[in-house]
């Protein structure tokens, strides 16, 4: 009897104390993601790679962002070359140079992919302070690709989000999610997506080969590389005005 | 008086110096856009078979430090088995200022006013209301003209641009044509305007966003039609599923007002947009636009003749115009394309298969088929190229 006492006391002690733990190295985990992704400001180069049954298609970009919202993104290559999307607090605009053509998008515009790829404009749309639209908590421990991660589900907790639930590999090495699913109200898997390689500048930590794949669509996926990263590149309000964009 | 070789010479000087003068700030980037069509049409008469390549290359130079200057030089060649011309396509220098409040442009460089893909009243400019069939419009929107245009950004949804430009084929356009017409090639240039001052176009517009709605307001003096057209356009959404556009114009000239008649010139043009994500991820879009003339010809007699046609027919006062793109996937796209004459019951379809498969490679199975079953009706079996077949090549090459 004593002895069931004592397992009793320890499993309790065991299972409040993780439950205690987690949920508080959930909120932890998510601000520290949060902080090493929310970097001032940056240029970014890169390229797109998108494959599918048909074909492969690359596409060069550069991006430049500043905060949680504000960016730009420049196609520098192929038939899309010279087209920019900006993303402010309230909309997304797509330029086309050969017309001087201004388009905002709105609704189901926002659930078009990006050149044929696995991310729509509506991926843009998420900000990255996850705490401010989704609760964490952790689901336990896992190793990626030899990493050991926290695995943690992300429940949307505002309307309107593109993705409402989400689980998220989070490195225990570095704040950096290494792997992603994520899921429809109905918890339906949309993408996914894993994180190759990533680089650690200053404080932060920036993603440099990432794959995602868009769960419904067969034989695709979509590759991002990214070239060069420069966090003090010179990025102002003009670099998101509307002048700036359509130049 | 300057004449327009006079004027368009001391244009086109200080043009060049600017541009070459910049050349050394800049970096260059070059973009070569190349297809191939061949067609076969049916005339009047008979059936005409034509092979036609075009191409054209960009070459950009732009300052990529401060990112405040931008050069765009592209020229543009069609090569048929029958005529060869050559023009340039884009030439301009833009400009901005570090604070992003002002940008100026000079050379020949697209304008886009208004909103709308076939029809536009807000494009005062190029006039696409005009009832001719052309499907080209919906793909080709970057038309050009030399132009000096100062723009000033107000707050972040708002600018006042104004623009001067030249007649709709300008001096310069010319010069490589008559060039090309010394070494074999050549056009015929007997369209050319006469060449004054007065046929220069100058106008300026307003853009805003106001209850939810983006708006537009301007005025264009078009100098080779002494007409003077001002608009407003406007453009919002419907529930974040359809996005829709209406602009409204009127063309007052001396002759209008003389004739009576300047109020058959109120253009209203109206659009709906309507693009769907199917969970297959294939895309499909409708856009239905329509033109009306409220004070147009909104009865037409049967029995019309051929002289009374050509008085009415570009009066008409409803055409309405259908495109249903479908985007199965990055290898296929489906496109029917629809111009309606309401009033006289005509019609033009245009159907098109597009296959991509490789990156920038394009290969289009086009057909184009007039309906209208009587002689005097804006689509009919008798106008030329009623029937045409043609296949597009095109390669983009960066």
């Amino acid at each position: 009897m004593n002895f069931i006492k004592k397992l009793s006391f320890n499993c309790l002690v065991f299972l409040t104390s993780s439950s205690f733990i987690f949920s508080q190295t959930a909120s932890e985990i998510i601000g520290k993601w949060d902080n090493a992704r929310s970097y001032p400001s940056a240029k970014i180069e890169g390229v797109i790679t998108v494959k599918d049954q048909f074909k492969i298609t690359n596409t060069s970009f550069i991006n430049y962002s500043r905060g949680d919202v504000d960016t730009l993104i420049e196609f520098t290559s192929g038939q899309e070359k010279g087209q920019k999307i900006l993303r402010s607090e309230s909309e997304i605009r797509l330029f086309y140079p050969d017309s001087d053509r201004t388009i905002i998008l709105k609704g189901a515009q926002l659930r078009q992919s990006i050149l044929g790829s696995d991310i729509s404009y509506e991926d843009l749309t998420s900000i990255k302070k996850t705490e401010d639209e989704y609760d964490a908590t952790i689901l336990g421990e896992e190793d990626i690709n030899g990493q050991s991660t926290w695995k943690i589900e992300l429940k949307g907790k505002i309307k309107g989000l593109a993705y409402p639930n989400q689980i998220v590999w989070i490195s225990k090495k570095d704040p950096v999610a290494l792997k992603a699913q994520y899921f429809s109200s109905s918890n339906k898997l949309l993408k996914e997506m894993e994180l190759l390689d990533y680089k650690v500048d200053k404080s932060y930590v920036i993603p440099t080969d990432v794959i995602f794949k868009d769960a419904i669509k067969r034989n695709s996926d979509t590759a991002m590389k990214i070239n060069s990263i420069d966090l003090d590149a010179p990025i102002t309000d003009v670099t998101f005005s509307r002048i700036n964009t359509s130049f | 008086m300057w004449g327009v070789n006079s004027y368009l010479n001391r244009f086109f000087l200080l043009f060049s110096f600017i541009f070459f003068l910049s050349f050394p700030i800049f970096c260059v980037d070059t973009q070569v856009d190349m297809s191939l069509n061949a067609s076969l049409g049916k005339k009047k008469e008979s059936w005409d078979f034509n092979l036609i390549g075009n191409a054209y290359t960009r070459v950009i130079f732009q300052n990529e430090n401060q990112q405040l200057i931008k050069a765009l030089f592209a020229l543009e060649g069609n090569v048929s088995d029958q005529a060869a011309s050559f023009g340039i396509y884009q030439a301009y220098i833009r400009f901005r200022t570090n604070n992003g409040l002002f940008r100026f442009t000079m050379g020949k460089a697209p304008i886009s006013w208004g909103e709308g893909i076939y029809y536009n009243a807000g494009d005062v400019l190029f006039s696409s209301t005009n009832p001719s069939m052309d499907f080209n419009r919906v793909v080709k929107t970057d038309n050009t003209r030399w132009v000096l245009v100062p723009y000033f950004s107000i707050g972040s949804n708002g600018f006042f641009e104004a623009l001067i430009s030249t007649p709709s084929l300008s001096y310069y356009d010319t010069i490589i044509y008559n060039y090309l017409e010394g070494i074999g090639f050549g056009g015929n240039l007997s369209y050319l305007n006469d060449p004054t001052w007065s046929n220069l176009n100058a106008g300026f517009r307003f853009s805003w966003k106001s209850l939810d709605l983006q708006w537009q307001m301007g005025v264009m003096y078009l100098g080779e039609d002494i007409l003077t057209r001002p608009f407003i356009s406007m453009s919002g959404g419907i529930a974040q599923t359809v996005d829709w556009y209406l602009s409204s114009r009127i063309g007052l000239s001396p002759e209008g007002f003389e004739d009576g008649d300047w109020y058959k010139s109120w253009d209203v043009s109206l659009g709906f947009y309507f693009p769907w994500v199917f969970r297959d991820n294939s895309n499909l879009s409708i856009r239905l636009e329509g033109l009306i003339r409220p004070l147009g010809s909104w009865y037409l007699d049967e029995n019309i003749s051929t002289s009374e046609w050509e008085g009415v027919k570009d009066y008409l006062a409803a055409q309405a115009f259908l495109d249903i793109t479908y985007i199965l996937n990055s290898f296929f796209t489906f496109s029917f394309r629809d111009i309606y004459s309401i009033i006289d019951q005509s019609t033009v379809i245009n159907v098109m298969f597009t296959l991509s498969p490789l990156q920038d490679l394009t290969l289009t199975f086009n057909t184009i088929i007039q309906v209208g079953g009587k002689d005097n009706t804006l689509f009919n079996l008798e106008n030329q190229n009623s029937l045409l077949f043609s296949i597009i090549l095109r390669y983009i090459w960066s």
